[in-house]
């Protein structure tokens, strides 16, 4: 049985917000399948693993924080790379259909 | 003005500094040279206009004057950043990356946004929607990816330095193929602020040049401290690598070699032969050579599948068409304007990793894949630690096989294992850098040495001293 079928490939898509179609969706599942094989070899060799293994202890033991002091963009900058706005707002299409 | 295309940064820096040439000199030479060949190369998205790039601070600054040029999927102030994508059509980058704006405060100058797979994703850079970088050694080739363009700049070269980025090998696999110096530092080393996520467990920056000398330079000048990025080191920059560059390698230095990377499936018999003249000259140097085996490093390529896709699939949710780059204005409502400018603006490669991604890390798959890849990582890092107690450095190669043919590579699966030999650096967050060590089918390979966290000082040492005792830096591609 395969790991990943078409459906499965569609219902992916659509979770990660991309549109695709079944022939797209085909050759995806054809391409991710291999992948799936490939790494499924991972669970059994995790299983032997010793339960003593720590995390890494010597990097990112500890986040390295900032300062809680707002960083100063010029607001403009920053709206005018929007594919829409209008002011200071990123427009998007409309949620709800008029008359609903 | 040719003649300056292969000097390196030393050399450059002290023609500069006697004044038989300007900086403004040096950057239309490097800028006129790109002009010339990259019609050929495609090795950068965009030439910065010579009116618009001058140095910054003191003329003493150890790279004043010197040109590079930067991956683009590293942002730099008021220049477009595309990650070799389109759907960041339009983005204009509103501040510099760490590792930028600490190359600027030290006189280096950026002359331009080099080619890359799209979103670092892939290892011959022929993902990228501005098509595919070619290998100035033989243009049939691949470049190798996925920062190809960064590579083939520095051999062709175009410039001395050249920023890459690494999630699995990025840095190390094109400048193999390229037949130039790749590294890439230990985790957190070097900030990530600017630099767009892909596999944010795994993503280093990385530096390209043609000599370890030069590499040693821009790596230190952008190492330390960074209280942008949260996971970077606590210590503080700029790194001193140079001084150490002495031409000798540390007595006694222990090298283990990766027996069963050497002995891979696929390796091709001249590069043994490369490996193993490689490993004569690191003894001369006064190298003890030892064996060592890593099996854990044979499941490195699956469990950087996992993650890696995994991590993506979160990372590239970002790009909505909400607030920059490109958008479908054709949707009518928002959802169907989220899937079709995410369908139309990346390309199948990037929706293939997403795909993946989400489906090892859903409800009913993240056990058996992504949370053991996990596991298998730990495993990794504890094996390498481990044997890292009983030798100094480890060596191994960068590639099976020189450069492919560009197309050669159809199968997706064949591509994604590009990364067995450079990936567990990644996985390990251990520094690795690659030189060159011959020739094969005329084209350039390379060998990588591998080091405990925050040991490039020492692997630069041998590379030197190894690159010093050999001639492959000093060859170069004619175009």
């Amino acid at each position: 049985m395969p790991h990943i079928t078409e459906k499965e490939v569609l219902h992916l898509a659509n979770l990660a917000r991309l549109k695709i179609d079944g022939a797209e969706a085909a050759i995806l599942a054809k391409e991710i399948e291999p992948v799936l094989v490939y790494a499924s070899i991972l669970k059994e060799i995790a299983q032997t693993s010793s339960s003593t293994l720590k995390d890494d202890e010597a990097l990112c033991r500890e986040n390295v924080m900032r300062e809680d002091e707002v960083v100063a963009f010029d607001a403009e900058e920053i709206l005018k790379l929007a594919p829409q706005r209008e002011d200071k707002y990123f427009v998007v299409p409309r949620i709800i259909k008029r008359g609903e | 003005m040719d003649s300056l295309a292969f000097a390196s940064i030393k050399e450059l820096r002290e023609k500069l500094q006697k004044k038989e040439l300007s900086t403004a000199e040096l950057i239309d030479a490097s800028l006129e040279r790109i002009k010339k060949y990259d019609g050929r190369l495609n090795a950068f998205i965009e030439r910065f206009d010579a009116a618009t790039v001058a140095p910054q601070g003191s003329p003493d600054a150890p790279l004043y004057g010197i040109p590079g040029a930067v991956k683009d999927v590293i942002c730099q102030k008021g220049r477009a950043a595309t990650c070799g994508s389109k759907i960041l059509a339009g983005y204009v980058a509103p501040y510099d990356a760490t590792g930028v704006a600490r190359l600027n405060n030290v006189g280096a100058v950026s002359i331009g946004r080099t080619n890359c797979d799209e979103f670092a994703m892939g290892a011959s850079n022929e993902t990228s929607a501005y098509g595919p970088v070619h290998n100035p050694w033989d243009l049939t080739r691949s470049s190798g990816g996925s920062g190809g363009g960064s590579a083939a700049a520095v051999a062709a070269g175009f410039v001395p330095w050249a920023l890459g980025t690494e999630t699995g090998g990025s840095v190390r696999q094109p400048a193999t193929f390229c037949g130039i110096v790749g590294s890439k530092p230990t985790y957190g080393l070097i900030s990530r602020y600017g630099l767009i996520a892909y596999g944010s467990s795994l993503d280093a920056i990385g530096v390209n040049t043609r000599t370890v000398y030069d590499n040693a330079l821009v790596l230190g000048a952008m190492a330390g401290l960074d209280k942008n990025d949260s996971t970077s080191t606590r210590q503080a920059g700029p790194f001193d690598y140079v001084s150490a560059l002495t031409g000798k390698i540390k007595p006694g230095l222990k090298i283990g070699v990766i027996t069963n990377a050497i002995s891979a499936k696929g390796m091709h018999p001249d590069m043994v032969t490369a490996l193993e003249s490689a490993l004569e000259v690191l003894k001369k140097l006064g190298a003890q050579v030892s064996e060592v085996a890593l099996p854990m490093m044979d499941h490195g390529a699956a469990v950087y599948f996992m993650l890696s896709r995994a991590e993506a699939a979160s990372n590239l949710s970002r790009f909505d068409g909400v607030r920059y780059g490109y958008r479908d204005h054709e949707a009518s409502s928002l959802r169907e304007m989220y899937e079709s400018t995410r369908a139309e603006g990346f390309g199948h490669e990037v929706k293939r990793r997403i795909l993946i991604g989400n489906y090892v890390l859903s409800a009913g798959h993240a056990a058996q894949y992504y949370e053991s890849a996990c596991t298998v990582r730990r495993m990794m890092r504890a094996e390498f630690l481990e044997t890292l107690k009983k030798v100094d450095l480890l060596f191994a190669p960068v590639s099976a096989a020189p450069a492919f043919k560009i197309g050669e590579l159809a199968d997706p699966l064949q591509m994604d294992l590009q990364d067995y030999f450079t990936c567990p650096a990644n996985l390990t967050k251990l520094p690795a850098v690659s030189v060159p060590c011959g020739f094969v089918e005329n084209m350039p390979v390379a060998f990588q040495l591998i080091g405990p966290d925050f040991s490039e000082k020492e692997i630069f040492q041998t590379l030197h001293a190894y690159e010093q005792a050999t001639e492959w830096h000093t060859k170069h591609p004619q175009l």
